[in-house]
């Protein structure tokens, strides 16, 4: 068991996921530009993205019951991105607890590599059936 | 500094601003609870009643260009909120710099006790003239204020 849990810890902490999204009009506000709320929309679209590639389809989790709620989000806003811009995020896992889940977005234009923000986001594994919280690592291993 | 500046920063750290919204159906999610994404709207909203208190109307600023960008954002998540539900938003000032304020935005459900507590929040914005693109001082933004 624990040789498995050091593998999932492995694959967690070495798995890079880069996704891309181009911004819509109703991203943007006021000001021009995006939102800054819609930032949390893009790096969800990362945290999916991460997920589709290690547990294969995230949505069939949420579909047996599997959430996964967010504990606490920092973001650094550094530049804007605009309409017609094309989005790229990188996540990556910073920290794997017993109950949480750490992760790392970049935010870039991928037009100049601008880095728009940084995101740190703490995630909790839930069954939403039970309102327990999940071990993270038992969680991995059964659906990698 | 000058005696007037301190006067406003000391001015500014003694506001607290309250303001209640309910929760629409929109903002919740698959999970039955408002969505994570959604608190930073109600910080907004939170930001434009704090801003009114001090008779700044955001809305009549953004038709001179003046914005207020926002260049830091942290919430920690304690507990859910559900359509039904009020929202009532604490705004504090944290911290006065020379062009950034940090505003404390808690999110408590429906009246502020310890165990209605929703998010603990806090947003670090910026004050902008977008004809000059030049960022305000804060003090002589709210110099009128006292």
């Amino acid at each position: 068991m624990r040789e498995l849990e050091q593998k999932v810890k492995k694959k967690l902490l070495d798995t890079r996921d880069s996704t891309t999204l181009k911004v819509r009009v109703d991203d943007t506000d006021l000001m021009q530009v995006v939102h800054f709320k819609n930032y949390l929309m893009y790096f969800d679209q990362g945290f999916v993205s991460f997920m589709d590639g290690i547990v294969q389809g995230v949505s069939k989790c949420v579909e047996q019951g599997i959430v996964f709620p967010v504990k606490r989000i920092e973001i650094i806003y550094e530049n804007s991105a605009k309409f017609g811009d094309i989005v790229l995020i990188e996540t990556r896992v910073k920290d794997i607890g017993k109950k949480s889940i750490t992760f790392m977005h970049d935010l870039y234009r991928e037009s100049d590599k601008a880095l728009l923000a940084r995101v740190e986001s703490v995630r909790l594994a839930m069954d939403w059936n039970t309102k327990k919280l999940l071990n993270v690592l038992d969680f991995f291993a059964k659906y990698m | 500094m000058a005696e007037h500046e301190k006067k406003v920063i000391e001015k500014l750290l003694g506001i607290e601003d309250f303001y209640e919204l309910a929760v629409r159906v929109s903002d919740t999610d698959l999970m039955d609870v408002v969505h994570s994404n959604i608190y930073i709207t109600y910080f907004d909203e939170g930001f434009i009643s704090f801003t009114s208190k001090l008779n700044k109307d955001c809305g009549a600023l953004h038709k001179e260009g003046i914005v207020f960008p926002v260049r830091k954002v942290e919430i920690e998540y304690i507990s859910s909120a559900t359509f039904g539900d009020t929202v009532l938003i604490h705004t504090r000032v944290l911290q006065v710099g020379n062009t950034s304020i940090t505003l404390s935005m808690d999110c408590y459900k429906n009246t502020k006790s310890a165990d209605t507590l929703l998010v603990k929040g806090r947003i670090v914005r910026l004050i902008m003239d977008l004809k000059t693109n030049k960022l305000i001082k804060i003090t002589d933004f709210f110099k009128d204020i006292i």
